[in-house]
């Protein structure tokens, strides 16, 4: 069905942008204003010690052999020392890194869950009352910033309902019942078998997961509902309602699987967005990962962990997005990874 | 209108709601296939044909359009039926052949998955969610179903059916999908085949195949039929009887043969005197103008702008119908009363009288 040879040239694409990426954070990372060895030490730091340590960093040596020596560190996995918490940037992504993903891949997944159902019900009603319900759902879920939503999720049902937690990823008592294993808490705490701890990390991830999943899911709504609907006038729709096929099975299968190609588009992206997207919410609901990190790292000029985030960021973007590419030629054979036109 | 007909249409009319306006397209058509019978209605492009059919099956969206009028199909109004009465009958007893083959088969599921889900749930009244789940992973019932759309390719004259069941669409050639959608037509056995141009998108020699094998299969299996052309030849290979509609109107209709040999309606007459002949005699170069807009039509006969013979009788009011025996009639209002009668000759006279007036006007 996919022929390897496309993958291996998709991926061969995908190491030419990773390796642009890198230029391009190595290049914004040495023309932002501030000495960096100059930030490692502090105000207080002599001249004569800021040039020691700018030499050491090698900050002094001209730029194409800096390149060549921050391309050498990167691919054995070493982004630098954070100024912030002298742990290595990489040690401490790897460990803030679990609760970021926990938190976007469950928003992604009511992203989703919510969003194509609902956008496959605008559609099979459109023109009725259920399609203008979620229009207006879904128009407000992308004109309300996910800030706003998150302070408003955390009144309503952290503070007057008392539903939910309102910050925080678990809380201590429930910390105390499983150890660290992989990062994720919703694994982790399967695997300590600890169940109330397990509700209870739930009860953390929903209403950020929730906030930070609704301007996407305004956007699936209405790309699902469109393409839906676009798809449903073609010859091979009407065609296969003249051979009498069951109504539902049109809809959910012969016209969902066709509609669902541009969805998938917004979908990869919207991943990738859900990170970035992180850094606000994880700042309203004091998240401990890798986006506040990164805030954190940008307001006190930590250069190394500055780069490391980016880098990560950009990493996911280009996966994603292979990803998508794949499961697109899987889901429509007449797509060519490698974009040529047959 | 004999009692026993299989589909019997009477007084049928669709028009659209639209930006200009609205479009009155199909109006007053009454037509009927027996059973065993092949009937084919015949007009250009854009006078309603298609409409005229999506109308009888169901596959026009209300609104925009609206229908009225009467289908009755083997004695059930198929206007009165809900979509699952519907959904029961489409694919069970009336099969249909869309016009454009190339867009007509689903691109992202192979012809295997659509033609098997065709055999095993097409019209069937029993197809919950429940119920596809287990008969498409039941391994017998799949595997059967699939015999039998290989065996149906077969039929149809498909080059190697068994690589062709598990390609896609798009790995195809037009006319291999021409004949897949046969295939997916024919597969549960209709009782009325309704097919819309099949074959007209290809080219010429690739139409004429599939024009022979649909005649092979309609008489093999006596079927009744009621097809779509724009090409007079085609609808003489393959049909028994003949409509002739223009602007949305019946304009004449009769059985095959005597369309050609005593067309009625200048309108025919103007289309038998435009085929090319091989005897080298002369032909007309066809009837000036194009189909009316359904906006704004023309008052009284809506073919009376292009028609050699309008007078102002034809401009003021709606033609009569004029029966000729059983099985013929024609709509124009030169049968009632007065003016020369029209026939094939005296038609193709003015048509080409036309055309050299025409010429002459240009070389000025």
């Amino acid at each position: 069905m996919i022929d390897p040879k496309q993958v291996a040239q998709r991926l061969s694409g995908m190491v030419v942008s990773l390796l642009g990426l890198s230029v391009l954070i190595f290049v914004i990372s040495r023309v932002l204003p501030g000495n960096p060895a100059r930030m490692a030490l502090g105000a207080m730091a002599s001249e004569e010690q800021v040039q020691r340590l700018a030499a050491e960093m090698g900050l002094n040596e001209p730029l194409p052999l800096q390149y060549a020596d921050y391309m050498r560190r990167l691919l054995v996995g070493d982004l630098g020392q954070s100024l912030q918490t002298k742990n290595p940037v990489v040690q401490d992504l790897m460990f803030k890194l679990p609760a970021t993903l926990e938190l976007i891949t469950v928003a992604f997944a009511l992203m989703v869950g919510l969003g194509v159902p609902l956008g496959v019900l605008a559609a099979v009603n459109h023109g009725g009352r259920l399609d203008n319900l979620t229009r207006v759902f879904a128009f407000s879920t992308v004109s309300v910033p996910s800030f706003f939503i998150g302070i408003l999720f955390q009144l309503a049902f952290g503070y007057f309902l008392q539903w939910f937690p309102i910050t925080g990823r678990v809380s201590s008592a429930a910390a105390a019942e499983f150890t660290r294993v992989t990062g994720f808490y919703l694994l982790d705490t399967l695997l300590a078998g600890a169940f109330a701890a397990h509700v209870d990390v739930w009860g953390h991830l929903l209403l950020p997961a929730l906030a930070l999943s609704f301007s996407g899911m305004g956007q699936v709504i209405r790309i699902t509902r469109s393409s839906m609907i676009d798809v449903e006038g073609k010859d091979y729709i009407v065609a296969s309602r003249g051979f009498g096929l069951p109504s539902w099975m049109v809809t959910h299968k012969y016209t969902l699987k066709n509609a669902f190609v541009p969805t998938l588009t917004i979908l990869g992206l919207q991943y990738a967005w859900l990170l970035s997207g992180a850094f606000i919410i994880e700042i309203v609901y004091s998240w401990p990962g890798v986006a506040k990190y990164g805030v954190q790292s940008v307001l006190t000029s930590d250069v190394n962990a500055v780069v490391g985030v980016t880098m990560l960021i950009g990493v996911a973007f280009v996966t994603v997005n292979f990803l998508v590419d794949v499961v697109m030629a899987v889901l429509d054979p007449r797509i060519d990874l490698t974009g040529d036109t047959t | 209108m004999s009692d026993d007909a299989l589909l019997d249409v009477s007084g049928l009319s669709v028009g659209f709601e639209g930006f200009d306006g609205y479009a009155d397209v199909v109006g007053d058509v009454d037509l009927h296939v027996e059973r065993g019978e092949v009937v084919t209605i015949v007009g250009e492009t854009g006078c309603g044909k298609s409409v005229t059919t999506k109308a009888i099956t169901g596959l026009l969206d209300e609104p925009p359009a609206h229908v009225e009028g009467d289908v009755e199909f083997d004695g059930m109004d198929l206007r009165e039926l809900s979509e699952a009465e519907r959904e029961d009958l489409n694919g069970d007893r009336l099969g249909m052949v869309s016009q454009n083959p190339l867009s007509s088969l689903n691109p992202v599921f192979t012809v295997g998955e659509q033609l098997t889900d065709t055999a095993q749930f097409g019209g069937s009244d029993d197809a919950g969610l429940l119920s596809y789940l287990r008969r498409r992973h039941s391994g017998s019932e799949r595997a059967a179903a699939r015999e039998r759309v290989l065996e149906m390719l077969r039929e149809v004259q498909m080059p190697d059916p068994e690589a062709v069941i598990d390609s896609y669409p798009s790995e195809l050639s037009g006319g291999m999908r021409q004949r897949a959608l046969i295939a997916q037509a024919l597969l549960n056995e209709p009782d009325l085949l309704i097919a819309d141009e099949p074959g007209s998108a290809l080219d010429v020699t690739v139409h004429d195949r599939i024009l022979s094998l649909l005649t092979d299969v309609i008489a093999e299996r006596d079927m009744s039929v009621l097809m779509i052309t724009h090409n007079l030849g085609v609808a003489r290979q393959i049909s028994d009887r003949i409509y002739i509609m223009y602007g949305g109107r019946i304009v004449e209709s009769a059985p095959t043969e005597e369309i050609f040999t005593e067309a009625r309606h200048p309108y025919t007459q103007g289309l038998i005197a435009s085929i090319p002949r091989l005897s080298g005699e002369p032909m007309a170069g066809g009837i000036d103008g194009s189909v009316p807009e359904y906006t704004d039509p023309p008052s009284g006969c809506r073919f009376h702008p292009r028609c050699p013979y309008a007078d102002d009788d034809c401009r003021s009011a709606a033609p009569p119908r004029t029966d000729f025996g059983e099985e013929a009639h024609a709509v124009c209002v030169r049968h009632v009363d007065g003016g020369p009668t029209p026939t094939i000759a005296e038609t193709k006279r003015r048509l080409m009288a036309d055309d050299e007036r025409a010429e002459s006007e240009v070389e000025r």
